[in-house]
């Protein structure tokens, strides 16, 4: 064995995304006033849990080979559920556990609908996409939002508890309970992603469903877990989101559906095959997050930050388009 | 000019890739009139010095002279047709939904008035009169191309190739997807071309190499090992000039012994490619099903393993009836299967060869539900040693393995899953002969280690050289079943296959 030189062409191949999420970074410590503080990265960690949820549920739908556009809708189901239960005097938890069974049951009528009928992924949620959309504003007459007059408990703490509360000389460091809620299942999804039986063939039935099946793995059963793990996260999302509201705010989930798309191919650019995969989605999340929050103290105006955002991500997969390429040709 | 009896000549042509030697100094010569054989093992060469032909790669270094011109510089995907070098592929290049006549002209479209209206009615009576004239079939030209058979669809692509008035085919591997039949009339057809045209033939099949060519060239590892008239070579003289190594004992010899029946079926009948299909394979032996294209041998392997398109009959394995059967249920008995189409549906492409290895064993490999890293990479690398796998470690990309090499990792896959009964659907169409006979090794060592193995192939050589017992499939029924013995009864299948029963002869 030759021993290995460091190689600075593929050392930047490999960490493309990781860099310049460091840029960015370095950037808005420079230029944004108060972004480089404790309190503000704090702050923009606990905003980026909706986000994370979502992200996770739409990384286990890409991975098994398509892409779940019904996210938003399952979103909002969740919050419409867990909001309307609680008004009707049923316990948080209960609510919780219905919005949770409600995005259970979404999944399942997506992989039904996907695999039993046979309707491509795209077209299969795109239309549960306009379905939710629509009941979410039939439920609330035209899409006005409900709040709650008082928040308590568990539906409290899940999206406005904090586990870290630190006042102190102006500071004010504060982590959310939801961060770690979204922190935990992530690992939870690594985890069982990277390390069982389960991941790996969700993983082949993803890549090539028939050459999996033929390899004896279940494919329609995994694609069925992803639909329903990607319909229970989005509704914990909602959850959070109208927990950390204190109402429940109708088709409010579009804002997190490309989002989520975003954060899951960015992340997949990180992986050396282009995997889908939750370390890489976390990253984009994060992304994301640290985007919105420095362009806010720069005072971007709104719509713009969606244009380079936009750009951005266009700037990182043609970087990664372009490495491949040449990476291809050298290593052929 | 001195060498004017070539039409082509490629001299001293080298490529290089990075890291690899592709082709060093190779000389071919083509002579007008002639069959030109290119022989090689997959890897060889055969396919880059093709492509620096069809202008699609460049050379480093060498010349092309063309008809007494220098092409080298000039050679480009664009012009290589223009300059008179046509190109039949493996794969066939149509388009299912066009007619035939609009297949031949297709991009040629013959046109009238000033508006550039397509002159359907007259490119009909063209195309008829063409191929009629050129590859001698008589086709409608309103026909529908998906109609044709896989033969007919080819003549097409020959005659496309021949209105642009070529000094040299190259057919690359044209008979892989062909029937018999349809091969004896393809000869024909390039026996006629050569009169008036040089012709390079590349094959793996060196029956037909040693028929038709006139003059064998013989790649090995991008360099020329020599060109001979094939009048004066045989098989095995090839097959150690392109191997470099002998390889008599192609076949393993057959001392396995039959135990109990493992697989038992009756009166399975598909959807519509067979029916009413009856046999046994037993522990210990290697059960072959031939027939042609079309006579539903080919689907037998996969109306075992998945009932999806089977609406009668039963199966029994290792003495149980098994009700509807699907993949995952038949690798949890111990039944395992390797599909034809080794990129589609054989190894994940995009997984690595370690990854694909362990896919259906995978749940052995764990502890409380978690894989075991430690216990999947030592089960790796046990198989690819064993199994000659030409990988450097596990973590490669199956996608960037030979295809003998892939193949390897699907068998090794259902080997690590210590299978029960190995259905095997041609497993070495493609391959080239020194993974081949790893290839017959591995399947050997299979039934020998107390599992059936049912193996569909078309190579009738292969069949009858690995099979213990043979079936013969025509028009979706099992026309003949046979013990294989010291005397070669391969006629008799080949008469089977093509419909002619033992009975009715003469």
């Amino acid at each position: 064995m030759k021993k290995k030189s460091f190689d600075m062409g593929r050392f930047l191949y490999d960490n493309t995304t990781t860099l310049l999420l460091l840029a960015i970074f370095l950037f808005f410590s420079v230029f944004a006033r108060g972004f480089l503080t404790i309190g503000n990265i704090t702050t923009a960690l606990s905003s980026s849990s909706v986000l994370l949820l979502i992200s996770l549920g739409m990384c286990f739908v890409v991975i098994s080979g398509g892409t779940d556009l019904s996210v938003a809708a399952a979103y909002g189901l969740g919050g419409m559920v867990c909001v309307l239960c609680i008004q009707a005097g049923l316990s948080p938890v209960f609510a919780i556990f219905l919005a949770l069974a409600a995005g259970a049951v979404f999944g399942l009528i997506n992989s039904f609908l996907i695999l039993k009928v046979g309707i491509s992924v795209w077209l299969t949620t795109l239309g549960t996409l306009f379905i939710g959309e629509s009941i979410e504003r039939i439920v609330t007459k035209g899409g006005t939002p409900i709040y709650l007059s008082r928040v308590s408990g568990l539906f409290e703490s899940i999206g406005q508890g904090t586990v870290v509360n630190i006042k102190q000389q102006g500071a004010n460091i504060t982590i959310k309970s939801s961060l770690l809620l979204a922190l935990v299942l992530a690992a939870i999804a690594a985890f069982v992603l990277k390390k069982t039986v389960f991941g790996r063939h969700l993983y082949a039935a993803g890549l090539q469903r028939r050459a999996a099946e033929l390899a004896g793995v279940s494919a329609k059963r995994c694609v069925t877990a992803a639909f329903v793990a990607s319909g229970m996260l989005c509704c914990l999302g909602g959850v959070v989101g109208s927990s950390q509201l204190v109402s429940y705010i109708p088709v409010n989930g579009r804002y997190y559906l490309l989002d989520s798309i975003g954060t899951v191919f960015i992340g997949s650019t990180m992986h050396k095959r282009g995997f889908a995969n939750i370390g890489g989605t976390v990253t984009g999340v994060l992304f994301f997050s640290f985007m919105t929050n420095g362009l806010n103290l720069l005072g971007v105006q709104y719509y713009w930050q969606y244009v380079i955002r936009g750009g951005l991500i266009l700037v990182v997969l043609a970087i990664n388009a372009y490495q491949r390429n040449v990476w291809a040709l050298r290593t052929k | 000019m001195s060498n004017s009896e070539y039409i082509l000549e490629m001299l001293d042509v080298s490529k290089e890739f990075p890291g690899v030697k592709a082709l060093s100094d190779v000389t071919i010569q083509i002579k007008k009139g002639e069959v030109h054989g290119l022989v090689g093992e997959n890897g060889a060469g055969k396919s880059t010095i093709m492509k620096i032909l069809a202008g699609l790669y460049s050379n480093d270094g060498g010349k092309i002279i063309f008809d007494g011109e220098d092409i080298t510089k000039k050679l480009n995907a664009r012009t290589a047709e223009q300059t008179g070098i046509s190109f039949i592929h493996q794969e066939r290049y149509v388009v299912p939904h066009l007619t035939v006549a609009e297949m031949l002209f297709l991009g040629v479209e013959k046109t009238k008035t000033a508006f550039k209206f397509m002159d359907r009615r007259g490119m009909v009576k063209l195309a008829e009169q063409m191929l009629e004239e050129k590859v001698g079939v008589r086709l409608s030209g309103n026909m529908l191309v998906s109609r044709l058979t896989v033969g007919e669809q080819q003549l097409i692509q020959i005659c496309r190739a021949l209105m642009s008035n070529p000094k040299v085919i190259v057919f690359d591997e044209p008979t892989a997807v062909l029937a018999k039949k349809e091969s004896e009339r393809l000869f024909h057809i390039i026996r006629q071309l050569k009169k008036d045209k040089g012709v390079i033939y590349i094959s793996h099949y060196f029956g037909e190499i040693l028929d038709l060519c006139d003059r064998v060239t013989v790649l090995r590892n991008g360099k020329k090992i020599d060109t001979v008239a094939a009048a004066d070579v045989t098989i095995d003289s090839l097959v150690t000039m392109m191997v470099g190594r002998d390889i008599l004992e192609q076949y393993p010899p057959k001392d396995r012994k039959a135990g109990e029946t493992i697989l038992s079926v009756k009166g399975l009948t598909h959807r519509k490619e067979f029916h009413d299909l009856n046999f046994e394979v037993r522990r210990g032996e290697i059960v072959g099903i031939t027939g042609l294209m079309g006579s539903g041998h080919d689907k037998v392997g996969i109306g075992i393993y998945d009932s999806h398109d089977i609406t009668g009959g039963e199966v029994e394995f290792k003495g149980k009836k098994m009700s509807y059967i699907s993949p995952d249920k038949a690798a949890a008995v111990g039944m395992g299967y390797v599909p034809d189409d080794r990129r589609g549906l054989g190894a994940i492409q995009s997984m690595t060869v370690k990854e694909n290895i362990t896919l259906a064993c995978l749940k052995d490999m764990t502890r409380h539900g978690i894989i075991s890293d430690r216990e999947e990479t030592r089960a790796v690398e046990g198989q690819i040693e064993k199994l000659r796998i030409k990988t450097p470690n596990g973590d490669v990309v199956s996608g960037n393995l030979s295809g003998g090499n892939q193949q390897k990792v699907v068998l090794a896959r259902w080997l690590s899953d210590q299978s029960e009964l190995y259905i095997l659907n041609q497993p070495t169409s493609g391959i080239d002969i020194g993974a081949r006979a790893d290839i017959y090794k591995i399947i050997d060592e299979m039934a020998k280690s107390g599992a059936g193995v049912l193996m569909i192939t078309q190579d009738i050589q292969e069949l009858y050289g690995m099979s213990d017992r043979i079936i013969v499939m025509f028009r979706g029924e099992a026309v003949l079943e046979l013990e294989t013995t010291e005397e070669d009864l391969t006629d008799q299948i080949i008469v089977a296959s093509m419909g002619g029963g033992a009975g009715d002869e003469g």
